[in-house]
């Protein structure tokens, strides 16, 4: 789910933006079609290596594990599949600025989309300098792999494909705040630069994953996880200040000046790409950003590594932040491209505000958990039956049980956004040649 | 005609001094300051009770 919805979802946003947005043509739809085929035949393979137990290796896949060689060539494949959707991307920029489809710089949106893009060129092409050997190794005709340099080059793959995220995620809200409330960028420059620090200091951010690896220094660590990390934190401030900024100005420009937060109640709460977009980034601030940038400190990662604290945090940011912002933008995509209103309006508006709310309990019953020591990657936490047991604070199992609950929530948000989705496809009622219905 | 891009945020009716002003985000970004020191701190403070520096 991680890599495989993110990145199908990211690859759709890549093509909304470069072609809408810029009045431009796909510059190859056959190469958007081979890309897909690559990157579902690469889905299917690893999954089925999971599902059938050769691919015991978790996401971070760590030699001297070793999977079935088609868990890494269905990894090589995804990724080969994405690279090629990446460079239709660029190809499509450049087509559209030869072509003047538009007038002055691209829009914010596509800026974005071409930060998440440089930064994919640069996660896969790590993947590729790390699969490929895996892969290599897996049948035979590499002997060794050394584990140590597997866990840098992997980790350069890992966090930077979570910072595409960010990039697209932030991408989709300031489209969606200008799509629900009018709102525009406060400072185009400001708000640019500000994804140009993604691009330029995400590698080093990197370096927040190994920091109980004994094969990289201190210096190196707290070097990045304490100072240069900062910069590409930045960036993410200066995004959620200027993302409700500008859709406070908008609804002040609009009359809604009352107090403090007038603009706030008078939002279109009803409207699910609204909803969506503004519980992502409450979200993704409060919980995700203030949990992650705490965990990636050198000092203070001893004490939560390998605890539920860290599923506790990439829940808020990745599920809570970047899936439901994705989610919010289905509500007007789908429409858009299918051409068809969705179904079951009233369910949809209630969707973001299940997902997100069953996402805060299960997050915040992770961390909790996480911080009385429970252990992520383990399915019996108590070691039940064993000589030896261990049992945890009574209120960590109160915790594990809050997990459950909003995890059930979530699940109830995520399936009633996989059906609503799925049916508007197939049967909903065409608005071909109309505009949009009002949320 | 190819779609114009985003023109610079001009608001001619008040100006340029009221263009700016979102002081309820301004409050919403103090409070999530806030909470990351809040954070950081107990976090630390969590770290000492744990790992004594003789």
């Amino acid at each position: 789910m991680l890599i495989f919805w993110i990145i199908f979802m990211e690859v759709a946003i890549l093509y909304f933006a470069c072609t809408v947005p810029l009045n431009s043509r796909l510059a190859s739809k056959s190469m958007a079609y081979i890309a897909f085929a690559l990157m579902v035949a690469g889905a299917v393979m690893t999954n089925a290596m999971i599902w059938t137990g050769r691919g015991d290796v978790l996401m971070t896949s760590y030699a001297p594990l070793r999977a079935d060689p088609l868990f890494y060539l269905g990894i090589i494949f995804f990724a080969v599949g994405t690279l090629v959707a990446v460079g239709d991307f660029f190809a499509t920029i450049y087509i559209a600025k030869r072509d003047r489809t538009y007038n002055g710089s691209v829009p914010l949106v596509t800026f974005g989309a071409t930060c998440a893009a440089i930064i994919a060129v640069l996660s896969l092409l790590h993947g590729a300098g790390i699969y490929v050997p895996a892969f290599l190794w897996s049948i035979g005709i590499i002997e060794h792999i050394d584990a140590a340099a597997y866990r840098v080059v992997w980790w350069g793959l890992g966090h930077t494909s979570q910072q595409i995220n960010v990039c697209a995620m932030v991408s989709c809200w300031y489209l969606l705040g200008s799509i629900t409330t009018g709102a525009k960028p406060l400072n185009q420059a400001v708000c640019r630069g500000a994804f140009v620090l993604y691009v330029l200091f995400i590698n080093l951010a990197s370096a927040h994953h190994l920091l109980v690896d004994p094969a990289v220094g201190a210096g190196w660590k707290i070097w990045n996880t304490s100072y240069a990390m900062y910069l590409a934190v930045l960036a993410s401030l200066i995004h959620g200040f200027t993302i409700p900024a500008s859709i406070e100005v908008a609804m002040r420009r609009k009359g809604h000046t009352r107090g403090l937060f007038g603009w706030l109640a008078a939002a279109p709460w009803k409207n699910p790409g609204f909803s969506a977009m503004f519980v992502s980034l409450c979200i993704f601030g409060f919980i995700g950003g203030i949990t992650g940038v705490t965990l990636g400190t050198e000092q203070i990662n001893i004490l939560a590594h390998n605890t539920l604290r860290i599923p506790g945090h990439f829940h808020a940011t990745v599920v809570g932040g970047t899936s439901l912002a994705f989610m919010g933008l289905a509500y007007y995509l789908v429409p858009l491209i299918f051409q068809r209103e969705y179904v079951g309006k009233a369910l949809a508006r209630v969707q973001p505000y299940l997902f997100g709310g069953g996402i805060v309990l299960m997050s915040m019953g992770m961390s909790f958990a996480g911080s009385y020591g429970v252990p992520r990657r383990h399915w019996d936490v108590e070691f039940t039956g064993a000589a030896l047991g261990h049992s945890f604070d009574a209120s960590a199992l109160l915790w594990l049980g809050l997990l459950g609950v909003g995890g059930v929530i979530a699940f109830l948000g995520l399936l009633t956004f996989i059906l609503l989705t799925v049916i508007t496809v197939f049967f909903g009622r065409s608005n071909a040649g109309k505009p949009m219905e009002a949320w | 005609m190819p779609p114009e891009t985003e023109k610079p945020f001009v608001d001619e009716k008040h100006g340029e001094a009221e263009l700016h002003e979102a002081p309820g985000s301004t409050v919403l970004v103090l409070v999530l300051l806030l909470s990351f020191v809040v954070y950081y701190f107990a976090n630390w403070k969590a770290l000492a009770d744990v790992w004594p520096v003789r």
